[in-house]
């Protein structure tokens, strides 16, 4: 719920443009409405506002591997180390208790802020998108199948 | 031993940057071939850059042999040269492979560093930079024999088959298959048959492990780009499953595909090879993946 004393959106307030789609973006009659508690469409209420000034750089998001697929329950990983060790044995970031799954199966290794997957000389290989690859930078969307496991990364920013 | 492939520049004609063509990358043409023993690189599109941070990571105290196979010098298949760092260090020997007479490729890509086209000049570059004849149709690289082949592209271009140790590599860009069909009117009529692609073309490419071929256009697409150099997609799959190669990378995407474009035009590929019955497996090639070609794929348990 945003303060009593927020600026609020006009009743017209922009436009979201999709090819030749005009959206309407505002507080009525929009194809996106931006509500507000006060029902009182009274134009000249809208508030002045001035954006802070200074440049604020893109907010950072971080890398993420969620478990998609695969015996036990989804879970979700995070991407915050350089390397993250994947397979059956128990010294693995991420452990993989299943026997198609090699002992030291494969690694992610984070270059340049990007995540490669490569595969560690494993007994079944890993797939990525459904190829089998020796390694592969990895981009959003893609999945990882790892023996019954496949797991989908979402790219940080 | 394996030989390992890797994808660095996979678009065609021009690079590409975006969010559009973020997956399959943006840069031109630029494939990675090595072994243990040997470095071969195949085109230096803008892809070569990339190839070269990563070679300069970590550079080996006694230096880099690179072995340059050039299809042919147009724009897309040069134009990263200038920024190929390994090129700027004394320790680094290049080798860029040309017809046996034809010192074309050598002097077109050193010609784009002459200053009115680059600041720094190619006599400048610190790397032993030299050239060497193809003798007939083949050369050794390292462990790598490199075999070449003739292709149909304006201004001409060539293929390569290379040989490791019983696993074959072809890398085959910017070759128009489409104008050598045996029948171009059946092509046209009854596009689902399969196409009488060129004997020569099947022999050079036959039993394959891989194959990377230009694969730009789409069917739709072909009809207004005849002569441009560039086949249909659909044509190479068939020239792929008649080769009985193993797998088929669908390279050299054209610069207004995007992502989807590029997975719908995979998707019908992965399609045809089926409905010919074909084992073949088609996919897209994409910046970053490396793949692992042995003649065994199969490991034994570790």
């Amino acid at each position: 719920m945003a303060p009593k004393d927020a600026p609020r959106p006009s009743p017209k307030h922009a436009d979201l443009l999709k090819g030749d789609q005009t959206l309407p973006l505002g507080k009525k009659a929009s194809a996106f409405v931006i509500e507000s508690k006060d029902d009182d469409w009274d134009e000249p209420r809208t508030q002045v506002t001035k954006p802070k000034p200074g440049f604020k750089p893109t907010p950072t998001r971080a890398h993420v591997l969620t478990r998609v697929e695969g015996p036990g329950e989804p879970n979700r990983v995070v991407l915050d180390k350089e390397v993250i060790a994947i397979g059956r044995a128990l010294n693995n970031d991420i452990r993989l208790d299943n026997e198609g799954v090699s002992r030291n199966h494969a690694r992610l290794v984070r270059i340049d802020d990007e995540f490669t997957v490569e595969d560690l000389d494993s007994r079944n290989g890993i797939y990525v998108n459904g190829l089998q690859v020796h390694a592969a930078t990895l981009r959003d969307g893609d999945e990882v199948q790892i023996g019954d496991f496949i797991f989908a990364y979402q790219e940080g920013l | 031993m394996a030989c390992f492939v890797r994808f660095w520049g996979v678009r065609g004609s021009i690079p590409t940057p975006g969010s559009k063509t973020r997956r399959y990358g943006g840069n031109t043409a630029c494939v990675e071939v090595r072994s243990d023993k040997a470095l071969l690189v195949f085109d230096a599109g803008t892809g070569i850059r990339e190839l070269g941070v990563e070679l300069m990571r970590k550079p080996p105290p006694q230096g880099t042999h690179i072995h340059l196979f050039l299809s042919h010098p147009h724009w897309d298949h040069i134009q990263g040269f200038p920024f190929f760092g390994p090129a700027y260090l004394a320790t680094t020997k290049i080798t860029v492979y040309c017809p046996e007479g034809d010192p074309k490729n050598y002097q077109l890509l050193s010609g784009q560093m002459s200053n009115a086209y680059f600041p720094v000049r190619f006599s400048d570059l610190k790397a032993q930079i030299g050239q060497e004849s193809f003798h007939g149709d083949g050369v050794e690289a390292g462990d790598f024999v490199v075999r070449r082949f003739q292709q149909r592209h304006p201004g001409g271009s060539v293929g390569f088959r290379i040989e490791h140790e019983g696993s074959t590599v072809i890398y085959a860009t910017d070759s128009e298959i489409d104008l050598q069909l045996a029948d171009q009117q059946q092509a046209h009529a009854q596009p689902q048959k399969m196409r009488g692609v060129p004997k020569e073309l099947v022999t050079a490419m036959r039993d394959a492990n891989l194959i990377i071929a230009d694969a730009q256009y789409t069917d739709q697409e072909y009809g207004s780009r005849i002569g441009w150099g560039h086949p249909r997609a659909s044509t190479v799959v068939d020239l792929a499953a008649q080769a009985q190669a193993g797998q088929l990378a669908l390279t050299h995407h054209d610069p207004m595909h995007s992502d989807r474009d590029t997975d719908e035009k995979v998707t019908e590929c992965a399609a045809r090879a089926l409905a010919h019955r074909s084992k073949l497996e088609v996919f897209g090639a994409r910046e970053g993946v490396v793949l692992k070609v042995a003649t065994q794929n199969i490991r034994d348990t570790k």
